[in-house]
């Protein structure tokens, strides 16, 4: 038998009214869209074809966490541009 | 959030995805009318979309036709429905940006269920086509949950996992978490005793709560409930720990409207209707007003005690619109039926069949006793369920005994019109 204090309860239950509600301070919340910048100019700018990969799905991250805050909301993928074209198919050899 | 600050930001975000879709999307470009000044004269005039709009533009050039707001080649995912209704499957990508968005969706449903970095999870899904439980296991990931993906294995070692590898929540559809909970029973196991299991997030297929009640006692853990859909590429509501008895809707992301089928009007509080969705999350694949079928009762926020302003569905999804049948003057959904077979636990499968017996409409419920439920009983059994049925739903069933009834791990389909009147309906 599991000792599990939330075990079959849910793990997380509070009386009403009793709904934790932590905010991002004014500081974070400025952290947070600068990332946001900083990320999107790496996305759609850089030739480095790792770090725009990395800074691409990282952008998707924090884009998800400013609009879960109400903070932002943008539909960007549209401005990405591979900076070079697709390697053609290897032909016959 | 207050709700006026809810609509603010509801508003705002439509505008944006609205605005996208009509500069982008050819379909959307046709469909949605100039000049939109609010989330009413939304409501009013952009039509009502249905899954046959879908496949009718995504059939003009496959596999996404004039549907998308965004370059399919910037997706990072393809998900179709199963296609076993025999239409063809509703086709879907995700950007990256879409992809962290729906498991942004799943992270607010789990981690309002309960769900904490500290857990150890088992995911038991197929991960194919369908976009099912890819989303929930992304998101368990998000949250730093040890997630464990069982795609390839059978119901025993599924169960041995659960002990071996101490799981505290365990994801699948009710249909299958009743399966694992017989499968233990078979093994000797007592998930309830034996396991560490605390979670039960069901999804995937309409839940009652009779259902719910089996998983709960099977597992001695909480059973949350979720729906999504693939044509919003994720869920829309989940249950929260105070269990009010249904799903919150996540309004931040979704508008949902519940329309009365018979005036096409709003339905109230507390009336039953078919659900309306607006998805505000994607850019790739984009669903407004989308006429979804599901058949709902909205309540409001403030009757749940959670602290959460997002209104919520009693009873999650009812059914289905197009299952329902008028039987000898009486609605009839095949869920109603499941709600009744599943507080008789000698029962292991079931179908519900309508056929026309003498010319009447008749509801044939096909069950499969538990293979320790003795034979001399099953006469019995079945006339309890009868009566049980008839008290009910106030139908008289044909309760046979059968076996070899299929077994589901992904959207049951325990139903069939065999009538000579019907279209063939399964679900």
């Amino acid at each position: 038998m599991s000792d599990h204090p939330d075990r079959g309860r849910g793990g997380s239950r509070r009386e009403p009214g009793d709904f934790e509600r932590p905010e991002l301070t004014p500081a974070q919340r400025e952290r947070l869209r600068r990332a946001y910048d900083d990320l999107m100019a790496l996305a759609t700018g850089c030739e480095v074809a790792s770090v725009r990969a990395a800074a691409r799905a990282g952008l998707a991250q924090v884009h998800a966490a400013l609009n879960g805050q109400g903070l932002l909301y943008e539909l960007h993928s549209e401005r990405f541009q591979d900076p070079r074209p697709q390697p053609r198919r290897p032909g016959p050899r | 959030m207050p709700r006026d600050r809810l609509r603010e930001l509801q508003w705002r975000k439509l505008q944006v995805a609205l605005d996208h879709a009509r500069r982008r999307s050819p379909f959307w470009r046709r469909r949605i009318p100039e000049g939109i000044a609010s989330l009413e004269e939304y409501q009013e005039r952009v039509p009502v979309l249905t899954r046959d709009d879908i496949l009718a533009a995504e059939a003009v050039n496959p596999p996404y036709g004039t549907l998308p707001s965004c370059r399919p080649v910037l997706a990072i995912r393809h998900h179709q429905t199963s296609g076993t209704s025999g239409k063809p499957p509703v086709r879907t990508f995700d950007t990256a940006r879409d992809w962290a968005w729906a498991a942004d969706m799943w992270c607010t449903g789990l981690y309002g269920m309960g769900i904490r970095p500290a857990d150890r999870a088992a995911v038991a899904f197929g991960y194919g086509l369908f976009i099912g439980f890819w989303g929930l296991h992304y998101a368990l990931e998000k949250i730093g949950v040890t997630t464990i993906a069982t795609g390839s294995f059978d119901s025993e070692g599924r169960v041995r996992l659960i002990l071996d590898q101490g799981i505290t929540v365990v994801a699948c559809t009710p249909t299958y978490a009743m399966r694992l909970a017989l499968t233990a029973n078979a093994m000797g196991v007592d998930l309830a005793r034996d396991s560490q299991v605390r979670i039960v997030v069901c999804s995937g297929e309409p839940r009652p709560e009779a259902t719910k009640r089996a998983i709960a006692e099977s597992f001695g853990a909480f059973v949350g409930d979720t729906a999504g859909m693939t044509e919003a590429g994720t869920i829309f509501m989940f249950e929260c720990t105070e269990e009010p008895g249904g799903c919150h809707i996540i309004e931040t992301d979704f508008i949902e409207e519940v329309i009365d089928p018979e005036t096409m009007r709003p339905a109230e509080y507390g009336q039953p209707g078919v659900r309306v969705m607006t998805s505000l999350g994607r850019e790739g694949i984009q669903v407004f007003h989308y006429w979804t079928n599901d058949i709902v009762i909205r309540r409001p926020w403030s009757d749940c005690g959670c602290g959460r302003t997002w209104d919520w569905y009693e009873g999650g999804i009812r059914g289905r619109h197009d299952d329902m049948r008028k039987i000898r003057g009486v609605f009839f959904m095949p869920v109603m039926v499941e709600d009744v077979v599943r507080s008789f636990p000698e029962i292991d499968e079931f179908q519900v069949v309508l056929r026309t017996i003498d010319a009447l409409d008749t509801v044939v419920v096909q069950i499969e006793p538990r293979s320790d439920h003795p034979a001399e009983r099953h006469a019995e059994l079945a006339e309890r369920l009868r009566a049980e049925i008839k008290r009910q739903i106030s139908l008289n069933p044909v309760v046979e005994i059968a076996s070899g009834l299929p077994r589901f791990e992904l959207k049951a389909k325990r139903f069939r019109d065999e009538r000579p009147s019907a279209t063939g309906a399964t679900t």
